[in-house]
């Protein structure tokens, strides 16, 4: 009962480190940016439906959807339009942009939160089901279901639609897309749209599972990181399955082994896999290696 | 009579560097145009300037009456312009049949993308044979094949082609000049740019010498393909 | 003629520049402005060193709010000595020492005090020692700042050793009796901090006979499940937990979601916050104990300082204190009155040095119900740390030691 109880607790959390990953890879795949700032983005998410719900009373479940989506999307558009764009062919100024971002974002949530931490506790907050014996959490099964939902939603787009090709094209050519008529400005607009969005709306959901506090983006965005790297940059449904992974293989050796080592275990793993398999376990082999031209 | 694509007074180049100093250019509709000349003349500059990738700073380019200097590259295929880039660039990871997509992605010609597109499996079975495959998986000629499908994708007024020849066998060369002189004769506009002189040349009905940035003689295929100064300089005929 | 005038200038300059370093090179050691003999009234200008921005700005600014309101109970002054705050910014070592230097050098300040963090306090002590002015700590609680052999060093407050042992005091004397059985699991963060603490409780526990297990977690832990787990199948009467709010809050609702019941439940250090409160739910945290710092405005008998400081604290800022961070420093801050007092109002370090050792405040004399008795490591030996329990409706009172009970609240399990 004890390692079920671990691995569905270990999915549970992976679907969290996937929903987040999906988001991140959807500007690191697509735009070729490494935006430091994302964890950021979802603790935004958790201080939106906090101000939600205790401003108006609103489920954190409903702002997830009507108001982390829009206000995420309109943040990531911003971020692209008048952060990244004027950086567009200096991949080192834009780490150092994101990551003046990172510590804007995190002042400002001092700024208003006094530090204080914020938290949301609703229904689901400690609902659970029954699987087996196991006691499953509710609001942790509802961010599952999320990633799984996004991973469908972005994989169709992505594979079955122009669109969504035009969106692969620019990933591996912008120059060449442009000539094809494909406005790669917009284009990016609308990746880091998507990746705001998915970010503030992971936030929310996880809102009733976590207390926010400033700094704690970091504790997702790490793992995100080696999702995306191990699942395949560019690649959707690998981070879906990286973050199951990660999760799995988090809690496995923190039962097993020591929860002081549960980090290195997934690292040992992540830096095994980059070595065998640059392009992670879904990337196309090469695939890492185009930058923009 | 002025042609589909007037340019004149073309300046352009990379920054500081101006590479582009006062271009004439003027192709017929129906014609093969040619531009040739050496390594580092301005051949590429001069197509990514027309297609909107490189930036002019001065003259003009008008495509069928239409004056498009300056715009957007995204802007400039829905006027008429489709470039098929040197060293073809297909998106690798892209299925021959994505590329073909894409090639029509601009609106005025995405609504007949589907009957474009069977148009040209006819033309190239080869690409019909491999739709589902990677572009990046593709022989050179096929490469090329697809490529400039991609381009046609566009129902382009004007197909640009920058050094088609680039990398292929000298077998799969010949059937590429033949390819394009049946594209033309086919009723397509082509601007072909070419380090390959002779082939380029003989089927060309105008051709201009680019050096350094600046058109230096122009005339009819054979007219240049005769005159002693171009057979030194580039055909290697004393 | 005309070159005249800018060499004299300069040379002027020079000489005002030479004077300047001359007297900021020394501000308190030996003869100068600060300190002298009683009867005396020169002013005492008091350094505060904390962070003032950053993720812990909001409790620095708690920490200098707790001092002014000490200083001002006291009536601004020292015997006949005024006394005046400066505040300097300072979180990581660097910032730290800039702002010792400033203090020094700029402001002539004759002792300084603060944290509220071990980084700025590890740092900043180092740097004053070097300029010869004394350190009164109130608030950064790392055990090995009062080891270092600095004898410019004083810490008023608690050491994490403090709370450690105060907790497996809470667990002996005051659970014992009513749990089943006498065994505890202990599972502290694994930072140096958790291990500390975690390290004096389970060697205390273990020598008054209590059966022990032991686990971690992380502070930064995304999900706990593990240690829960581990903790469950244990089977403790107690589970006892060493953290920071979030990380205990996590354990918390981790702990209701498997359905881990122990007969009590006792943090460490932190989990007083409202926040707490509000995540984890008045159904699962009722009856939960914690032993902290605390705020005991309801036990006036045990701390008679506090009902006053916190009428003070709403009446000058309109709000609530946030924690019980200023509450600490107003105690704080009494205590460094107190050795200045009894160093005769002299502020050089042997004075300092000599007074701490004279003083002798019994326990209930500062304002939170602790005494200041300084020992030759300059560690503060009369500090009792309370343990308080949630209540259903989110109150906090305090359940031990006996005397901190207010009428009508006693020590009950869940
Ligand atoms: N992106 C660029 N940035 C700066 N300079 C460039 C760039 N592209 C080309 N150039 C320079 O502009 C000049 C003309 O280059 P261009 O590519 O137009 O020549 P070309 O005639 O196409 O040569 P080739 O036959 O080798 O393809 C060269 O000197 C080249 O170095
Ligand atoms: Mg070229």
């Amino acid at each position: 009962m004890g390692v079920l109880t671990i691995i569905i607790s270990g999915v549970l959390v992976g679907g969290m480190y996937a929903l987040i990953a999906i988001g991140l890879n959807a500007v690191f795949g697509v735009v070729r940016v490494v935006n430091f700032a994302h964890g950021e983005l979802v603790v935004l998410g958790m201080y939106t439906a906090y101000f939600a719900w205790t401003v108006w009373s609103v489920d954190p479940y409903i702002t997830a959807v009507l108001i982390a989506l829009p206000l995420g999307f309109l943040v990531g558009l911003v971020i692209q339009r008048f952060v990244v764009q004027r950086l567009l062919d200096e991949p080192l100024m834009q780490m150092f942009a994101t990551f003046g971002l990172l510590m804007l974002l995190q002042n400002l949530f001092l700024a208003f939160t006094r530090g204080e931490p914020k938290a949301v506790r609703v229904a689901a907050s400690s609902a659970s089901l029954d699987f087996f014996g196991v006691s499953v959490s509710v609001s942790r099964l509802v961010v599952l279901g999320a990633a799984i939902v996004v991973t469908i939603i972005l994989v169709v787009f992505l594979r079955q639609t122009l669109y969504g090709a035009a969106v692969r094209a620019v990933s591996q050519d912008r120059g060449t897309a442009a000539l094809m008529g494909i406005n790669v400005k917009v284009l990016y607009m609308v990746a880091f749209g998507v990746s705001g969005a998915i970010a503030l709306m992971a936030g929310a959901l996880m809102s009733p599972i976590y207390t926010a506090s400033p700094a704690l983006g970091f504790s997702f965005v790490l793992p995100a990181f080696a999702v995306v790297v191990l699942g395949g940059l560019g690649s959707i449904g690998g981070s879906l399955i990286g973050g199951l992974i990660v999760g799995v293989v988090e809690a496995l050796s923190g039962y097993f082994l020591d929860p002081a080592l549960k980090q290195a275990v997934w690292f040992t793993l992540f830096l095994a896999v980059l070595v065998i398999r640059p392009a992670g376990l879904f990337g196309r082999a090469g695939s890492e290696e185009i930058g923009q031209r | 009579m002025s042609g589909i694509l007037e340019v004149t007074g073309l300046h352009s180049g990379y920054g500081d560097l101006e590479v582009l100093h006062g271009v004439d250019l003027s192709v017929e509709k129906g014609a093969i145009v040619s531009v040739v000349g050496a390594n580092g003349a301005g051949k590429s500059t001069l197509l990514g300037t027309i297609a909107g990738v490189v930036r002019p700073t001065q003259g003009s380019i008008v495509i069928d009456g239409v004056d498009i200097t300056g715009i957007a590259a995204h802007k400039v295929v829905g006027h008429g312009v489709a470039l098929v880039p040197e060293g073809r660039k297909l998106f690798p990871f892209l299925s021959v049949e994505d590329n073909l997509r894409l090639g029509a992605f601009h609106k005025a010609a995405r609504s007949r993308s589907k009957a474009t597109r069977d148009e040209i499996y006819d033309l190239f079975p080869r690409l019909a044979e491999r739709r589902t495959q990677m572009a990046g998986s593709l022989s050179g000629g096929e490469q090329q094949m697809c490529a400039i499908g991609r381009g046609m994708m566009a129902l382009p007024k004007v197909l640009m082609l920058d050094e088609p020849s680039l990398g292929l066998a000298p077998i799969v060369v010949e059937q590429m000049f033949g390819l394009i002189s049946n594209l033309a004769s086919s009723g397509l506009t082509i601007l072909l740019v070419e380090q390959n002189v002779a082939d380029a040349l003989e089927l060309s009905s105008r051709a201009s010498v680019l050096e350094q940035g600046q058109i230096t003689m122009t005339g009819s295929g054979p007219e240049l393909l005769a005159d002693p100064g171009l057979q030194s300089a580039y055909l290697g005929i004393a | 003629m005309n070159k005249r005038i800018p060499l004299i200038t300069l040379a002027t300059a020079g000489v005002l520049v030479l004077a300047a370093c001359a007297s900021s090179g020394s501000p308190s050691g030996g003869s100068t402005s600060g300190g002298s003999g009683s009867g005396d009234s020169s002013p005492i200008k008091i350094g505060i060193v904390t962070p003032l921005s950053g993720a812990y700005g909001s409790e620095g600014q708690e920490e200098v709010r707790g001092m002014q309101l000490a200083l001002t109970a006291n009536g601004n002054k020292v015997g006949n000595h005024p006394v005046t705050l400066v505040t300097a910014d300072g979180f990581v070592a660097n910032d730290a020492i800039a702002a010792v230097d400033r203090l020094v050098s700029q402001e002539h300040v004759n002792i300084i005090t603060g944290t509220y963090a071990t980084p700025t306090s590890l740092a900043g002590s180092q740097e004053a020692a070097k300029l010869n002015v004394p350190w009164i700590e109130t608030s950064a609680i790392t055990d090995s700042l009062t080891q270092r052999g600095l004898d410019t060093y004083i810490r008023t407050g608690a050491r994490a050793f403090d709370f450690a042992s105060a907790s497996a005091d809470f667990l002996i004397k005051g659970l014992g009796s009513k749990v089943d059985s006498k065994s505890v699991y202990i599972d502290a963060e694994n930072g140096p901090y958790g291990t500390a603490v975690e390290q004096t409780q389970v060697s205390k526990l273990k020598a008054a006979g209590w059966k022990v297990g032991q686990g971690s977690h992380a502070s930064a832990a995304t999900d706990v499940t593990d240690s829960v787990l581990a903790a469950k199948n244990a089977k403790p009467a107690v589970w006892l937990l060493t953290g920071y709010n979030p990380d205990l809050t996590l354990l918390l609702r981790t702990a209701a979601a498997q359905n881990f019941k122990p007969q009590a439940i006792v943090l460490t250090g932190a989990g007083d916050a409202q926040s707490v409160y509000q995540a984890v739910g008045a159904k699962d945290l009722t009856g939960t104990f914690v032993v902290a710092y605390s705020s005991l405005i309801e036990s006036p008998k045990y701390a008679p300082g506090m009902a006053k400081y916190y009428k003070a604290y709403k009446a000058k800022y309109n709000s609530e204190p946030l924690g019980t961070v200023s509450a600490t420093a107003y105690t704080g801050m009494t205590a460094v009155l107190e050795i200045i007092k009894a160093a005769g109002g002299k502020t050089d370090t042997q004075s300092i040095k000599a007074g701490s050792l004279k003083v002798d405040v019994p326990l209930g004399g500062l304002p939170n119900g602790w005494g200041l008795q300084i020992d030759q490591q300059g560690q503060n030996q009369r500090i009792e740390l309370t343990t308080v329990q949630w209540r259903s409706d989110g109150t906090l009172p305090a359940v031990w030691p006996t005397k901190a009970v207010k009428t009508g609240e006693k020590l009950e399990l869940k």
